[in-house]
């Protein structure tokens, strides 16, 4: 073995990830070259610092604050599914959701554009002959005609 | 007792008892992977919770084909990596100013600051080859694993594991070593 090909593989040699056969080369190289030997030693040394550097324990507490969160988001959910959203909804996976959320906004779209399109062509014609009921019918007749009467609530209305 | 597998279906479909069963199965090494590298408790402590709870989140659309601990490890290690682009380095630099007269005083200030050049070194190296390093020397996965958990090939773990280390052997040469002498090794 050459010892380009040791250190293309002494990492693998180092973690275990070898076959037996493919491990036992590397270590004959090893074992002739000390260059070698101490590039692998090296990476024995990092496994054993790290070996002696301990992590604390889980901190006392943690899996009930996580659990009083994990209530706090799942019950706000769990309303929610049975007073506003049918099961239905919750069967379909997302992407199918978010597509349906987009079909039905663009279908109130449309329909609130069309339904505005449509009252405006019926409204402004009618605004722009809007009669003049008091002329028509001669309503200016029942202009001296006593406050309260019914003649001035005709007038009321024309005007 | 149910698999992690069951009991994220259970959990999936709002049953929070089987939830908390995984919570208490992962929480030691949800926040052990956290804490090497972090390295800061409260940072850590943060990182898993959050990691529970988007697992929680996830419940409903988890499936049973993916080995539920690679599913679980990986958003540790998102999370983890997400944080470090949002966090100062912390360093352990706490080693105390005056003299401890108490027994093992010498012993425990050697020990601290053992470990504040170990956290140094690994503040030091970039994320991906920080958590290959964390995955590999701390929780002893295995390539395969290390791989599917970061979500790369196990050419790239072999590489990342490479450059972690040799960082590490730069910036650890001088460390006083509890370390094995050249004949501890077989080769």
């Amino acid at each position: 073995m050459k010892c380009s090909d040791f250190n293309k593989a002494i990492n693998r040699s180092a973690d275990g990830e070898m076959t037996e056969t493919a491990h036992a080369a590397m270590q004959k190289h090893a074992g002739e070259c000390p260059a070698c030997r101490r590039r692998l030693q090296e990476i024995h040394r990092l496994s054993a610092i790290l070996a002696t550097d301990r992590a604390p324990d889980v901190p006392p507490g943690f899996a009930a604050a996580v659990m009083k969160r994990a209530r706090t988001i799942a019950e706000p959910q769990r309303v929610g599914t049975i007073s506003f959203l049918p099961a239905w909804w919750h069967a379909m996976t997302h992407p199918a959701r978010i597509a349906a959320a987009a079909m039905f906004a663009v279908s109130m779209g449309l329909g609130a554009l069309m339904g505005w399109d449509a009252g405006r062509t019926r409204t402004s014609p009618l605004g722009a002959v809007k009669p003049d009921l008091v002329a028509q019918y001669s309503l200016d007749y029942f202009e001296e005609a006593p406050a309260g009467s019914l003649a001035q609530v005709y007038l009321a209305l024309a005007e | 007792m149910p698999s992690d597998e069951e009991s994220m279906l259970a959990a999936g479909q709002g049953d929070l008892n089987a939830f908390e069963g995984i919570v208490l199965r992962y929480q030691k090494t949800a926040w052990q992977i956290a804490y090497r590298f972090l390295g800061d408790a409260a940072e850590a402590e943060d990182v898993a919770q959050d990691a529970f709870l988007k697992l929680l989140a996830a419940a409903p659309r988890y499936r049973p084909s993916a080995s539920f601990r690679t599913f679980f490890y990986r958003i540790v290690s998102r999370l983890c990596i997400d944080r470090t682009r949002k966090m100062k380095p912390v360093y352990l630099d706490k080693v105390p100013d005056m003299p401890d007269s108490r027994p093992h005083a010498s012993d425990r200030m050697a020990s601290a600051e053992r470990t504040a050049a170990i956290r140094r070194a690994m503040d030091a190296l970039p994320s991906n080859q920080r958590m290959a390093i964390v995955l590999r020397h701390y929780e002893d996965f295995d390539y395969r694993s290390i791989a599917k958990t970061m979500g790369i090939t196990e050419k790239a773990v072999e590489r990342l594991l490479a450059r972690g280390r040799e960082h590490m052997r730069q910036n650890l040469a001088n460390l006083p070593e509890n370390t094995p002498r050249e004949g501890d090794f077989p080769c």
